[in-house]
């Protein structure tokens, strides 16, 4: 089941420095391989997906570059240093985010008392 | 509406873009997410007209994503660069109009933004394909300024202007030899050296100073990975012989201060000049004295020249809108994702910058740089017009930088690619 768009929103950008983490992609590659990886729960549309790479880029988190593959020419994004130690504080983040909402969700410690 | 054709959608993303450059770029970005996905579908056995509408569809509502790319493509406002400018020219204007009359100042007021203009719009990495063609011209238009005495001319005088362009051009030239190792470096040291054999009737120090900016820029690339060749080693080698020659030459250019009569008068004038309002501008007379005559005069010494008439705060006003637009521009050049971009804005602003500390040290009285005019500022209508030029390029480059990105475009040699090849 797709995720509400509302709570990708604010996560899509950490998660395409994710996916570039690990290898330089093109556009397509990202929205496919984000659709397999979460089980269809994040299907990002390219009207999503390419105004906030091209914003990535334009803050220095990623770069493009073109190069070919299967005989056509693609643009490539990849991870610069700068996103790299982003995706680590986004990362960070996210962990305390989410821990905390699960917390709540369960009933945590707090709650109980 | 349902828009079913990709090329329908991609019409109707763009109308809501503004900023025209970035159109190519999206349309070719989105048109690919397109037909990936029109292929996805195909494959699952899908009928070609039901895959692009679904394609299409799966692309998002097209009003909304251009909204985003329009947010996202915002040309760059540069204010930091162009604030000083302008003020930089309403000043020019000013003085022109009081000093040459308001007919030429009219007449500049209408050239300069046409100049600008023109150079502005020349799309500048497709020079790329006609560099050492443009290096022909250049040598010919070098050439050409010794025709200057064969009709009356003491000497050359034009000289001074074809080299204004040459950093931009050098750009052009390092980037179409990249790749090309100990081959491609030899012809740009090559070619630095060829131009400077017309250069009889400059002085030593433009000459440095040119010679500078363009190994500083052949260096950069260098240090960039664009040669193919060992970094360090060759930037030493191309700096070990140049440094010495230009730190002798540049040194030349700040003598002992009482070793040059004209730098001494005019240190004596500005210590007698106060910081706010007029002096006895007759003071003046002892420059025209030594230039026996008015116009170069004001021309080499235009700054002491209003000084006697407002005070010493010109040269404060003057230097810190020249420092700011520097610093802006310096900022934005390092800025360029373009190493093409890179390697030409930084040769443009470092030539403006040293005509700009040349005039304005030898205006302090504190060095020796004749032959520079304050851009935009002192006499000087060819100079002025030549600067135009280099401005228009250099804001070109700054509004257009995001859009152009050769981070990709290191060309290798074949053998290396061979190598790259069987790696993988």
């Amino acid at each position: 089941m797709p995720a509400d768009k509302g709570l990708i929103g604010g996560s899509a950008g950490m998660l395409l420095l994710k996916l570039l983490e690990e290898r330089d992609m093109y556009g397509y590659q990202m929205t496919e391989t984000l659709r397999e990886r979460s089980n269809d729960v994040f299907a990002l549309k390219a009207g999503t997906l390419y105004p906030l790479l091209h914003t990535l880029e334009t803050k220095g988190l990623v770069r493009s570059y073109t190069s070919t593959a299967e005989g056509r020419e693609r643009r490539y994004y990849a991870l610069t240093e700068r996103g790299k130690s982003h995706l680590l504080q986004k990362q960070a983040e996210w962990e305390n985010f989410s821990t905390a909402v699960t917390n709540v969700l369960k009933g945590g410690a707090f709650c109980g008392a | 509406m349902e828009l079913n054709t990709a090329d329908a959608y991609l019409n109707e993303v763009l109308l809501h873009v503004r900023w025209k450059r970035a159109h190519n770029t999206i349309r070719k970005e989105l048109s690919d997410h397109i037909s990936d996905a029109r292929r996805g579908f195909l494959e699952n056995g899908m009928e070609e007209g039901e895959a692009e509408r679904l394609a299409v569809l799966e692309m998002g509502n097209a009003a909304e994503i251009g909204a985003r790319f329009d947010a996202a493509y915002r040309p760059p406002k540069n204010y930091g660069v162009w604030i000083p400018f302008a003020l930089i020219i309403a000043i020019g204007l000013f003085f022109r109009s009081i000093r040459a009359g308001i007919l030429e100042a009219t007449v500049f007021t209408f050239l300069l933004p046409v100049v600008f203009a023109a150079a502005y719009f020349v799309p500048f990495p497709r020079l790329v394909k006609f560099a050492w063609p443009l290096y022909g011209v250049y040598l010919l238009s070098l050439a050409a300024t010794f025709l200057g005495p064969l009709v009356g001319e003491s000497f050359p005088i034009y000289i001074y202007y074809p080299p204004m362009f040459f950093p931009a051009l050098y750009a052009l030239l390092i980037y179409k030899q990249r790749g090309r190792g100990a081959i491609g470096i030899l012809l740009l040291g090559a070619a630095l050296l060829a131009q400077m054999l017309f250069y009889f009737f400059l002085s030593g120090v433009l000459v440095a100073i040119l010679v500078c900016i363009c190994v500083a820029q052949l260096v950069f690339a260098v240090l960039s990975g664009w040669f193919t060749c060992k970094k360090w080693l060759t930037a030493l080698i191309l700096l070990v012989p140049m440094v010495p020659y230009c730190a002798k030459c540049i040194v030349a250019a700040f003598p002992a201060s009482d070793s040059m009569y004209l730098l001494a008068l005019v240190k004596d004038i500005l210590s007698k000049t106060p910081w706010f309002g007029m002096t006895d501008i007759s003071l003046f007379s002892q420059i025209e004295h030594v230039y026996s005559g008015t116009w170069r005069s004001v021309t080499d010494f235009f700054l002491v020249f209003v000084a006697l008439r407002l005070g010493r705060i010109i040269f404060v006003i003057v230097g810190g809108l020249f420092a700011a637009f520097f610093a802006f521009a310096l900022r934005s050049c390092f800025k360029q994702k373009s190493m093409l971009y890179r390697l030409a804005s930084l040769g443009i602003t470092l030539h403006l910058f040293m005509q700009f500390i040349g005039y304005f040290l030898t205006n302090l009285g504190l060095a020796a740089f004749f032959a520079y005019p304050l851009p935009f500022v002192s006499d000087g209508n060819a100079a002025m017009l030549c600067n135009a030029a280099l401005m228009g390029l250099l804001f070109s480059i700054l509004y257009n930088g995001a859009l152009v990105d050769d981070s990709s475009a290191k060309k290798y040699p074949r053998w290396r690619l061979k190598l790259v090849k069987e790696e993988m």
